[in-house]
C-alpha cells in the first residue's frame, strides 16, 4: 500500500487508478491450476527394458519401459497438461523466465522423460554418462536436429515454431531411449510428476482451453471427476480460471485409454 | 468380304466367286459368296484384284488388305474354342479405300527399309545409358524392392497453406542451391490463387497399418472417428524445394500437404520400393517386440534402400562388384541382395544408369582426394592429419558406437549398428562422405546418424586439433585412404620371428624393428602366423606420435 500511496502523491489519483487497472500483476487477475491424473484400474507393471549396449554404463539401473509410468498409490506420470490457446495473456515474471530447461542422458535414459520448453527457451541436452549419446530430436514444424552429445558434455537447441504435441526425443546409440519435448509458445504447460499431481501458475484468469496429451494414450479424450465421466473430444476442456488456486481434483483416467 | 480362310478355302475347291467384293459384308457373309459365287481376280476391279491376288499368294499386302478391311475375319474357325477375350482385339476402323492404301503404305515402309535418320531417335550417351539401365532394372525387377525414383507431387496450393519453412545454420556447402527466378517463379499465383510446387519424396506412412498417414494442420494423426479434421499428407523431401518464395530442405520437417492442394495438383507414384513399403509395418512389429521404444522412421533403414542418388553416392568400380558379387553392407537389414547372376554387361549398364540419371562420372571417376598426394600434402601441412582422423573415429563417443571398424564390431542389437567403415574408400565416393558426414540427414533424411560434427562446434582438441571444417575434411581423407593408413600401420611384429642375436662381427645386422604397438589398427595376433620367406626388404613403421620411418628389415624365413 505504501507503494500505491507514493505513486498517488506523485503522478495523480486517475493515472494510478489507469496504471492499476492496466498491471498484470495484480493477484487477483491470475490463477494457480492445481489437478491430478490417476489411474482408472489395476496399476500396471512396467516392464523392463533391454540394455544391451555399453552395460557397464547402462546397466547401473534397471531399465524400464516409461511409455506408462504408474505410481503405486495409482498417479499417472508424464500427462502433459497444456493451454491450448494462442493469445492466452502471459503473467511478466513467467514471460521473462527463460532459463534453459535440462533434459540429461543419465543412466542411458532421458530426465526428464517429458520437457516442456517455449519458443525461444534453450533446451540443454546433456550427457551426464561416460558413454557418447545423440538426442534425435523429431520435431514438426521445427527442423528435426540430431546432435552427438559427447561423454559429459552438452549441446543447446533452441525452437522457433510451437508444437500442437510433443516431439520424440530417441538416441540411435542406445534405441530403447525414448523421451520428449513439447515446445509452446507460453509458460502454460506442465507434466504430472511420479504422484500424477502438476500445476500450472499465473494463469490469467478467465476462460482457457486445455490440452492433455499422454505418450501411450494420445489425446486423453476422457476423464473421470468423482465418478462422472466427461468426454473431451481430442483432449481439449474448456475451463474457467478464477483468481487464486483453482482444482480440478482427481481425474481418472480410465484404463482402456492406454490400450491403443 | 473374303477372309484369308475364306478365300482358302475357295481355292482349295477350285472355284471362282464372281460376284463383287463389297466392303463392310462379315466374313459369314463372304464365305457363302463365295461358296456361292466364283470370285476370281480377274473377276473384280483391277484395284480389287491386285489385292485379292496377293491374299489368295499369301503375300504381305493382301494379308494387310484383308486385315484392315475386316480384322475379325481372320476370327474365321478359330473362336469355336476361344473365349471372347481370347479373340483378336482389332477394332473394324471406318477406313475408306484411299485411307487404308495410306496405312498400308506407311506399315509396309516400315518394312522394306529403315526409317530415315530424322525420324529415328538417338538418344545421347547418358540417355541412352539411362535407358539401357533402366531396361536390366525391370529385367531384374530391381523395383520390386529398391524404390528407382521417388513419388512426385505437383501440387497446386493456396498461399501459405504447407506451413512455414523454418531456417536453421549449416555447413555453408550444404545450402541450398535457388536462383531469384526460381524464388519469383514460386510465388507465381494462378487464377485460382494457388501456387505451384513439385515436391520429391517419400509420402508418410502409417507405422502400424502400412497405409497412407493422415494428419491434422498441425501434423498430428487424425484418429478414425474425427470427421472434422482437415487432412493433411506428411511429406518427406528427397530434393530441396521452394515453397512461397522459402526453402524447403532435405532434412527438414515433413511438408504437411492438404489433401484439396493435391487433389488440385497430380500425383506421379514412385517407381519401385513396393516390398520395403509392405514391410515398413511388418519390420517395426517385429522389433517392438525386442524394443517398445523403437522410433519407426528408423525402420526405413533396416529395409531394401532407395537408389535414387546412387550415381553420386557410390563409385561405380565397386557397384559393378557388388552386383556380380553381392556382400552384406548395412547389419541392420532383415534382407540380404540376392545374387542375380549378371553378366557383366547388364551389371554395366545398371551401374551406368545410376551415374546417368544423376549426372554422376561414368565409368571411371576423378577426384582429388582419391589421389594419394592430397594426403600427403595434407598432412605436410597438419602433422597427424589422419591419425587424429583415427582418433575420432576409435573414440568411445564418436563412429565406433555404431559402426564396424575392420575387426571390430560394437556390442548390441545390431538394428542399431552402421555399416563397415574399412571398406568406405572403395564404395562411396569422395564429396559423397564429405558431406554425409557434415550432416547426415541432408542425404538420407530418415537416417538416425547423428551430426558427428557441428559447423559451429568441432569435436574434442585433444581428438583433432582444428575447425570443423578441417576435422570433416581429415575424417573423409582417412575413410578414403583407409587402406592406406592400415597397410602403414600395419605391425609385422605379429608375422616375424625374432631373429637371433646378431653376432656383433656378423657382416649383416639384423634389423631393429620397434615393437612398441602401434594404435589403433591391431595387426591379426590369432591363429598361426603365415609364412613368409626369408629375405631383405623395407617396411615402413609408422607410430602415432612419431614421423614414419623406412626400415630394412632382415626377414628370417618361417619356412
Amino acid at each position: 500500500m505504501s507503494q500505491v500511496h507514493r505513486v498517488r502523491s506523485t503522478i495523480g489519483a486517475s493515472a494510478t487508478l489507469a496504471m492499476l487497472l492496466a498491471s498484470p500483476a495484480l493477484a487477483d487477475d491470475w490463477g494457480t491450476l492445481k489437478g491430478r491424473f490417476k489411474f482408472g484400474g489395476a496399476v500396471p507393471t512396467a516392464a523392463a527394458l533391454k540394455a544391451d549396449k555399453d552395460v557397464e554404463v547402462c546397466g547401473k539401473e534397471k531399465l524400464l519401459n516409461e511409455e506408462l509410468v504408474v505410481g503405486a498409490d495409482g498417479g499417472i506420470a508424464n500427462v502433459v497438461i497444456f493451454v491450448r490457446d494462442k493469445d492466452v495473456k502471459v503473467h511478466p515474471d513467467a514471460a521473462a523466465a527463460k532459463d534453459p530447461v535440462l533434459m540429461d542422458n543419465k543412466n542411458c535414459r532421458f530426465e526428464p522423460h517429458v520437457a516442456f520448453v517455449q519458443i525461444g527457451q534453450p533446451l540443454t541436452l546433456k550427457n551426464s554418462d561416460s558413454v557418447g549419446h545423440n538426442s534425435n530430436i523429431g520435431t514438426i514444424k521445427n527442423p528435426p536436429s540430431n546432435s552427438l552429445i559427447a561423454a559429459g558434455a552438452e549441446s543447446n537447441v533452441t525452437f522457433k515454431a510451437e508444437e500442437a504435441i510433443p516431439a520424440q526425443v530417441t538416441c540411435n546409440i542406445h534405441p530403447w531411449m525414448k523421451g520428449w519435448v513439447l515446445v509452446r509458445p507460453n509458460p502454460y504447460g506442465a507434466v504430472s510428476s511420479a504422484d500424477g499431481s502438476f500445476e500450472i501458475k499465473n494463469l490469467p484468469a478467465g476462460d482457457i482451453e486445455l490440452q492433455l496429451w499422454h505418450e501411450k494414450a494420445g489425446y486423453i479424450g476422457e476423464i473421470s471427476v468423482k465418478g462422472k465421466s466427461e468426454k473431451i473430444a481430442k483432449g481439449r476442456k474448456k475451463i474457467k480460471v478464477a483468481a487464486g488456486d483453482n482444482d480440478l481434483g482427481e481425474m481418472v483416467l480410465d484404463a482402456n485409454l492406454f490400450k491403443k | 468380304m473374303l477372309g484369308r480362310e475364306a478365300a482358302d478355302h475357295g481355292n482349295a475347291h477350285g472355284h471362282a466367286v464372281e460376284a463383287p467384293i463389297v466392303d463392310g459384308l462379315d466374313s459369314d457373309l463372304a464365305y457363302a459368296a463365295a461358296e456361292e459365287a466364283h470370285v476370281t481376280p480377274e473377276s473384280v476391279d483391277s484395284n480389287t484384284g491386285f489385292f485379292l491376288e496377293k491374299l489368295l499368294a499369301h503375300e504381305r499386302e493382301g494379308f494387310l488388305w484383308q486385315k484392315l478391311r475386316a480384322p475379325r475375319s481372320y476370327d474365321y474357325k478359330k473362336a469355336e474354342n476361344k473365349g471372347y477375350n481370347e479373340r483378336y482385339r482389332m477394332p473394324q476402323f471406318p477406313f475408306n479405300e484411299t485411307q487404308r492404301e495410306a496405312v498400308m503404305t506407311f506399315v509396309l515402309g516400315l518394312v522394306a527399309e529403315p526409317p530415315a535418320p530424322q525420324f529415328v531417335y538417338t538418344p545421347n550417351d547418358r540417355e541412352q545409358a539411362r535407358l539401357s539401365g533402366l531396361k536390366v532394372a525391370e529385367q531384374y525387377n530391381c523395383g520390386g524392392c529398391h524404390t528407382l525414383q521417388m513419388d512426385r507431387w505437383d501440387v497446386r496450393y493456396r498461399p501459405e497453406s504447407l506451413g512455414e519453412g523454418q531456417e536453421s545454420a549449416d555447413y555453408p556447402f550444404l545450402s541450398p542451391h535457388f536462383t531469384p527466378a526460381n524464388v519469383a517463379d514460386s510465388l507465381v499465383t494462378d487464377r485460382q490463387g494457388r501456387r505451384k510446387a513439385t515436391l520429391v519424396g517419400m509420402p508418410a506412412i502409417n507405422a502400424d497399418s502400412g497405409k497412407p498417414q493422415y494428419v491434422d494442420e498441425d501434423g498430428v494423426p487424425i484418429e478414425e472417428d474425427d470427421a472434422e479434421a482437415v487432412q493433411h499428407r506428411p511429406f518427406m523431401l528427397w530434393k530441396d524445394v521452394l515453397i512461397d518464395g522459402a526453402p524447403r530442405i532435405v532434412g527438414g520437417p515433413n511438408v504437411m500437404v492438404p489433401n484439396e492442394a493435391l487433389e488440385a495438383g497430380r500425383h506421379y507414384p514412385a517407381n519401385g520400393g513396393d516390398l520395403a513399403r509392405l514391410l515398413f509395418p511388418v519390420v517395426i512389429a517385429d522389433e517392438k517386440e525386442i524394443n517398445p521404444n523403437v522410433k519407426p522412421d528408423d525402420a526405413w533403414g533396416w529395409l531394401p534402400p532407395p537408389l535414387v542418388g546412387e550415381g553420386t553416392k557410390v563409385q561405380s568400380g565397386w557397384l559393378h562388384k557388388f552386383l556380380l558379387n553381392p556382400a552384406p553392407i548395412r547389419p541392420a537389414a532383415v534382407l540380404r541382395m540376392p545374387k542375380f547372376n549378371f553378366q557383366s554387361s547388364e551389371a554395366s549398364a545398371l551401374v551406368n544408369y545410376f551415374a546417368a540419371v544423376d549426372g554422376a562420372d561414368y565409368p571411371y571417376i576423378y577426384d582429388p582426394r582419391l589421389d594419394e598426394s592430397s594426403v600427403t600434402t595434407a598432412e605436410a601441412t597438419h602433422p597427424g592429419h589422419l591419425e587424429g582422423a583415427m582418433k575420432i573415429v576409435t573414440n568411445n563417443n564418436y563412429c565406433v558406437k555404431c559402426h564396424l571398424v575392420g575387426g571390430y564390431s560394437p556390442p548390441g542389437n545390431p538394428k542399431a549398428l552402421a555399416p563397415q567403415l574399412e571398406v568406405v574408400h572403395e564404395r562411396l565416393r569422395p564429396d559423397y562422405v564429405h558431406n554425409w558426414i557434415a550432416n547426415p540427414k541432408r542425404y538420407l533424411p530418415y537416417t538416425g546418424m547423428p551430426v558427428n560434427i557441428p559447423f559451429d562446434k568441432p569435436v574434442s582438441q585433444d581428438l583433432y586439433h582444428g575447425t570443423s571444417d578441417q576435422q570433416l575434411d581429415a575424417l573423409t581423407d582417412l575413410l578414403m585412404h583407409y587402406d592406406r593408413f592400415a597397410k602403414r600401420n600395419l605391425s609385422l611384429d605379429a608375422y616375424l620371428k625374432q631373429p637371433p642375436a646378431a653376432e656383433p662381427s656378423s657382416a649383416q645386422p639384423a634389423a631393429s624393428i620397434d615393437s612398441s604397438p602401434s594404435e589403433p589398427i591391431p595387426g591379426p595376433t590369432d591363429g598361426p602366423a603365415p609364412t613368409i620367406p626369408a629375405g631383405t626388404g623395407s617396411v615402413t613403421l609408422l607410430h602415432p606420435d612419431r614421423p614414419a620411418v623406412s626400415r630394412t628389415i632382415a626377414v628370417a624365413g618361417s619356412d
